[in-house]
C-alpha cells in the first residue's frame, strides 16, 4: 500500500465534478429547448431535466410506419403513360387504348392505323432509355421499369415520405421528435410528450394528395358505380375515372357515399400549392383556404376561364371532397369544404401545407404511454431502485464492516458517474434502464466483492495487512476485466435487439459497468490508501 | 463476517447427481415448453394490447360486450396491476387487414357507450384528449379574451395552462369530474369556468396502447433469437480464446444454454408473458451466467499455474471452494436488487425482474455444480479417448489451459 499520491485524489474529484457538471450542463441545456419553461429555472427545474426521459417514461407515440411504394411506382407509370400518349397525339401517332398502369408499367394497345416503327421512335424518344424496357408483343405492347429505376423511384418514395412526416411533426411543435428511416421502407417516429395517438395517425397517415379535377358533362353524382358506367353505356372512356364521393344530408345527419366521374387528368394538384389555412365557407363552417404558386395559378386560371358553367371536382386522396360549379375564372386560391369540425379542418391545413405523402402508408406498429402511466412507473422505478440500493448498501456494509463502507462510497460515486455520463452522451433513460441502473449497482458491487475475498485470503495465507490489500486488488483484476467483458458483450447484442426500452436498458447497464471498472479497482484502493496509507504498521483491517 | 472460511466441499464428488438433475430439469422443461407453450406476447404475436384506467371499478363483461359490438375481436378482458388502480388489459387478436387503426376504434367504442356527453362533438373529452387539441379549442373559443391583446400569445398562454392541466390529470391518474380539472392550480378562473361548460370527464382514459403488426411480431421473434444464439456464440469464442482451451468454452456454453432453458421452462410453467423486455432480461442472464463461471474458471486457470503437480479434479474442487464465498455473496446481492424490482417495480417490470431472479438462481446452481465439473468430464472423456487409441497421446490429466 502506498501513500495516496495527489493526482489520484484529483483524478477521482474532477471526474466526479464533471458527473454532476454533465449532469447540470445538459438539464439547463434540455430547459432551453422547451417552450414551456421558466424564465428563471429553479435548481429544482434543472435537476429534474438532466436526463431525457424515454417515451415508456415520459407518455409518447411510437409509430412503425410503411411506405406503400407500390403506389409511387404506378403513379410514375400513369404519368409516363400519360405523356406518351400527349407525345403521340403531338405528333400524329395514333395509338389504341392506353389502360391505367401497374405498378411495373403499362400497356399500349396498337390499332390497324398504328405504325409500330413510329411509335418505336416515339417512345425511344419520350422515355428515357435507361429507366423503361419495352416488349414489343403484337398488338399489345408493355412498357415496364427497369430494376435501377424501380430501385429509385421505391428510394425516392420513402425519402420524401421521411421528409413529408418531418415536415409534419414539425409543424405539430413536438419537442425532439425522432423521424429516421429504417430500411427500404419504413419510417420510425417517435413523439415524446404527445398523447393523442389518433389526432397524430391522423395527421401523419394522411396522404394529402389534393388534386383539383374537371368533372365531365356527364359527370354524376350517381349512386353507384354500375350507374355511372351506365351513363356511358357500360364504357368510359379511358380519359375519365369514376371516384368516390359523399353526399351530405345536414338535417338527418348522414352521408351516402356516391360517384363522380372525372378526368383523368388532374388540371391543378397539390404539388402547385403555396399555402393552406383553416377558413370558413359560406355556412360559417370551417373549411380550408388554398393558395396556388405562380405555376399552378397560370394553369387553374386557363382551365377555370375556359370552362366557366362546368362543374370542378376537388379531390382529396382519391375522395371527392366537393365539386362546386366554376362561376368566372379563379386563379390563386379555392376552398374546401366537407363539413369538418374545426380540429379536422386545422389538421388538414397542417397536412396540406406540408405537402402529399408520395404514397399510402400503413401502420405497422403503434405504442401509445399515457402520461400518468409513465409518472405512475418513474415511481414504482425509483422506490424499486432506492429500496434495492439501501438493501445493497446494508449487506455490503454488515459484512465487509469499513471496507463495505468503502465499496458504498465506490457504488455511490459509480450512479453518479453513470448518471453524469448518460446525461453527457445525451441517453434516454427508460424503464427498463432504470432496472438496468439499479442491476448495475448489484452487478458493480460484484468487483468489490472479488477484491475483498481475495484481500481476506491472502491476510488467511499470512500475508501483512498492506501488503494483502495490494495483492488483492493485483490479483482480482483479471477476473473483473473478464466479468466486465462478459455481460457488456451481452448487453451489445441487446443493444441490437429491441426498440427504444430495451436499448435505454443496454445503455446503462454498458456505461455502469464502465464507470465500476474505474469505482471499485481504481477508488476503492485509493480509499484503502487514505485510510491505511500513511500509517507506518497496520495490525489488522476492518474487513 | 465470514460465510465460508476455508471452504472444503466436496462439490465434484456429486457431479453426476447434479448434472442427472440438470437433465431431468431441462427435460421437464422442454415438456413444459411443447405442451403448455410460451406465453408470446403482443410484441411477437402481433395483435394489440390496450390498458385503460377507469374512474369506478370497471365491468369486464359489460367492456367485452362493448368492443365486440364494435365488430372487433377480444382476446381477453382482465384486469390489470393492483385492483385499487381500477385498471383494464384489453387484448386484441390480429387483425387481417395490416393497418386497421384497432386501438382508436376500441378508445371510440368505448367513449361511444360509456360518456353519454362525448355525443356531443363541441364537448371535449378530458381524460382521452391531449395537450394539442386543448390548446388548439382554447385558442379557437379564447375564454381569457386574449385576441387584440398585442402584448400576449394565445398559443403561449393556453398551451402553457393546457399543460398544467393535463400534468394536474397525470398526477390524479384521471380526472373523476370537469371540477377537478377546473381546480388546476395553474389556471385562470376564465378558462376554468370555459372547462366546466365546454369539456367533460370520461370514466376511463388511455394509459397504454401497443399494435403491432404481423410484419414486425415476425421480425422481433427473428431478432430476439439472433441476439441470444449470437450472444453464446459471443461468450463461446470469448471464453475459449482467453482461456485457450475447447473444454472451457464448451463446458461454460453448456451451462448458459442450461440456464437459458431451464429458465425459459418456468417461465412456460408460470405463464410468464414474452415480451421484449422479458428477452432482454434473457440477454442480461447470459451475461450474468458466463460471468459468474467465469470467475471460477480463472481462479483454476491461476491455480493450474500455480500447482502443476496437482491433479485437474482436485484444482477444480479446490477453485470452486476458494471462490465459493464470492460467488454466494454476489450473488445474493444481485438477487437482493431483482427481488426489490419484482415487487415493488411495477407490472412492466415484473417478467423482466422474475426471469432475473429465477435465472440468478440457477446461474449460480450451474457455475457450481454444472460449468466446472463439465471441464473434468470433457477432459477425463478426452483422456479415456486418447488411452483407448493405440498412438501415445498427450497425458489427459492436465488441461490445456494456461
Amino acid at each position: 500500500m502506498n501513500r495516496p499520491t495527489g493526482w489520484r485524489i484529483v483524478l477521482t474529484l474532477a471526474i466526479l465534478a464533471a458527473s454532476i457538471f454533465a449532469y447540470w450542463w445538459r438539464g439547463r441545456e434540455a430547459l432551453k429547448m422547451s417552450p414551456t419553461a421558466p424564465p428563471e429555472p429553479t435548481l429544482t427545474d434543472i435537476v429534474k431535466n438532466g436526463v431525457k426521459l424515454g417515451l415508456d417514461l415520459k407518455g409518447g407515440i411510437h409509430l412503425v410506419l410503411q411506405v406503400k411504394t407500390s403506389d409511387a411506382l404506378r403513379v410514375e407509370a400513369q404519368d409516363a403513360a400519360e405523356h406518351v400518349r400527349d407525345e403521340a397525339g403531338r405528333r400524329g401517332v395514333v395509338l389504341g387504348a392506353v389502360p391505367p398502369a401497374d405498378e411495373e408499367g403499362f400497356t399500349i394497345n396498337l390499332t390497324e392505323a398504328t405504325e409500330p416503327s413510329k411509335l418505336k421512335d416515339l417512345l425511344k424518344s419520350a422515355l428515357p432509355g435507361n429507366d423503361w424496357a419495352v416488349n414489343e408483343r403484337g398488338k399489345e405492347w408493355r412498357v415496364t421499369y427497369r430494376d435501377a429505376a424501380k430501385f429509385q423511384i421505391r428510394d425516392q418514395a420513402a425519402r420524401q415520405a421521411v421528409e413529408t412526416v418531418r415536415n409534419r411533426v414539425d409543424a405539430l411543435g413536438v419537442a425532439e421528435p425522432v423521424i429516421q428511416r429504417q430500411g427500404d421502407d419504413r419510417i420510425l417516429v417517435q413523439l415524446p410528450g404527445v398523447d393523442d395517438p389518433a389526432r397524430v395517425k391522423e395527421i401523419i397517415g394522411t396522404t394529402g394528395f389534393l388534386e383539383l379535377k374537371l368533372m365531365d358533362d356527364k359527370g354524376g353524382p350517381y349512386s353507384s358505380r354500375e350507374a355511372a358506367a351506365q351513363a356511358f353505356n357500360g364504357n368510359i372512356p379511358p380519359d375519365l375515372e369514376v371516384v368516390e364521393g359523399f353526399e351530405e344530408n345536414t338535417e338527418a345527419r348522414t352521408r351516402t357515399t356516391v360517384y363522380y366521374v372525372v378526368k383523368r387528368a388532374a388540371a391543378v394538384t397539390g404539388r402547385d400549392l403555396k399555402n393552406a389555412r383553416v377558413g370558413q365557407d359560406r355556412f360559417n363552417q370551417p373549411a380550408v383556404d388554398f393558395f396556388l404558386n405562380a405555376a399552378g395559378a397560370q394553369k387553374f386560371g386557363k382551365v377555370t376561364g375556359d370552362n366557366i358553367g362546368k362543374r370542378l371536382a376537388i379531390v382529396l386522396d382519391r375522395r371527392v371532397q366537393s365539386a362546386p360549379v366554376i362561376n368566372g375564372k379563379i386563379e390563386a386560391n379555392g376552398i374546401i369544404e366537407g363539413n369538418f369540425t374545426a380540429e379536422k379542418a386545422d389538421a388538414l391545413a397542417l397536412v396540406l401545407r406540408s405537402g402529399a405523402l408520395p404514397a399510402e402508408m400503413t401502420v405497422l406498429e403503434e405504442r401509445t404511454v399515457g402520461p400518468s402511466l409513465g409518472l405512475d412507473s418513474i415511481k414504482q422505478g425509483l422506490t424499486a431502485s432506492l429500496v434495492g440500493m439501501i438493501l445493497v448498501f446494508i449487506a455490503t456494509v454488515f459484512y465487509y464492516r469499513l471496507s463495505g463502507v468503502n465499496a458504498v462510497i465506490a457504488l455511490i460515486l459509480n450512479g453518479i458517474i453513470l448518471i453524469g455520463a448518460m446525461a453527457w452522451i445525451n441517453a434516454t433513460l427508460t424503464l427498463p434502464g432504470i432496472a438496468g441502473f439499479i442491476l448495475t449497482i448489484g452487478m458493480a458491487v460484484d468487483s468489490n466483492v472479488l477484491i475483498f475475498e481475495r484481500i481476506r485470503e491472502e491476510m488467511d495465507n499470512g500475508k501483512a495487512p498492506k501488503i494483502a490489500v495490494d495483492l488483492g486488488f493485483k490479483r482480482a483484476f483479471g477476473t473483473i476485466v473478464d466479468t466486465h467483458v462478459t455481460t457488456v458483450a451481452a448487453a451489445a447484442f441487446l443493444f441490437q435487439f429491441g426498440t427504444g426500452p430495451v436499448k435505454g436498458f443496454a445503455v446503462t447497464l454498458v456505461l455502469g459497468l464502465a464507470a465500476s471498472m474505474f469505482t471499485a479497482v481504481f477508488v476503492s484502493h485509493l480509499i484503502f490508501d487514505l485510510v491505511y496509507g500513511s500509517k507506518q504498521k497496520v495490525e489488522a483491517i476492518s474487513i | 463476517m465470514r460465510l465460508f472460511k476455508k471452504a472444503n466441499i466436496d462439490f465434484l464428488g456429486i457431479k453426476h447427481i447434479c448434472i442427472g438433475v440438470s437433465i431431468a430439469l431441462m427435460v421437464a422443461g422442454a415438456i413444459a415448453i411443447a405442451t403448455k407453450g410460451l406465453n408470446w406476447g403482443v410484441d411477437f404475436t402481433g395483435g394489440a394490447q390496450i390498458v385503460y384506467g377507469f374512474a369506478k371499478t370497471p365491468d369486464e363483461n359489460e367492456i367485452r360486450k362493448i368492443v365486440e359490438s364494435a365488430k372487433l375481436n377480444v382476446t381477453s378482458v382482465q384486469r390489470f396491476d393492483r385492483p385499487e388502480k381500477n385498471q383494464i388489459l384489453l387484448r386484441l387478436p390480429m387483425e387481417k387487414k395490416e393497418g386497421r387503426d384497432v386501438s382508436g376504434e376500441v378508445t371510440a367504442a368505448l367513449t361511444a357507450a360509456l360518456n353519454p356527453a362525448a355525443r356531443d362533438s363541441s364537448s371535449l373529452d378530458l381524460n382521452l384528449n391531449g395537450q394539442d387539441i386543448l390548446v388548439a379549442k382554447m385558442v379557437a373559443d379564447d375564454p381569457e379574451q386574449l385576441n387584440g391583446k398585442p402584448d400576449k400569445d394565445p398559443k403561449i398562454e393556453y398551451g402553457r395552462q393546457a399543460e398544467a392541466i393535463i400534468a394536474f390529470r397525470s398526477k390524479n391518474g384521471l380526472f373523476q369530474n370537469v371540477d377537478q380539472a377546473a381546480s388546476t392550480p395553474e389556471i385562470s378562473p376564465a378558462v376554468a369556468s370555459w372547462l366546466k361548460s365546454n369539456s367533460s370527464a370520461g370514466p376511463f382514459t388511455l394509459l397504454q396502447a401497443e399494435t403491432v403488426g404481423p410484419q414486425v411480431g415476425r421480425d422481433l421473434r427473428q431478432k430476439g433469437l439472433w441476439a441470444v444464439i449470437f450472444s453464446w456464440a459471443a461468450m463461446l469464442l470469448y471464453i475459449a480464446f482467453r482461456f485457450r482451451s475447447a473444454s472451457f468454452g464448451t463446458a461454460a456454453v453448456i451451462a448458459l444454454v442450461h440456464d437459458t432453458w431451464i429458465t425459459l421452462g418456468v417461465c412456460s410453467v408460470f405463464g410468464v408473458e414474452i415480451s421484449l423486455t422479458v428477452v432482454a432480461a434473457f440477454l442480461t442472464l447470459i451475461g450474468y451466467s458466463v460471468n459468474d463461471t467465469v470467475v471460477i474458471f480463472d481462479r483454476i486457470r491461476e491455480n493450474l499455474a500455480t500447482r502443476k503437480k496437482e491433479p485437474l479434479d482436485s484444482i477444480v474442487g479446490r477453485s470452486i471452494n476458494e471462490t465459493l464465498s464470492r460467488t454466494i455473496i454476489t450473488s445474493t446481492l444481485t438477487f437482493l436488487v431483482t427481488v426489490v424490482l419484482f415487487f415493488m417495480g411495477g407490472e412492466v417490470l415484473r417478467g423482466f425482474s422474475f426471469v432475473l431472479t429465477f435465472g440468478i438462481i440457477i446461474g449460480t446452481y450451474s457455475s457450481i455444480f454444472i460449468a466446472a465439473p463439465l471441464v473434468i468430464v470433457w477432459e477425463e472423456w478426452k483422456a479415456k479417448r486418447a488411452a483407448s487409441q493405440p498412438a501415445p497421446a498427450p497425458a489427459g490429466k492436465t488441461a490445456k489451459a494456461r
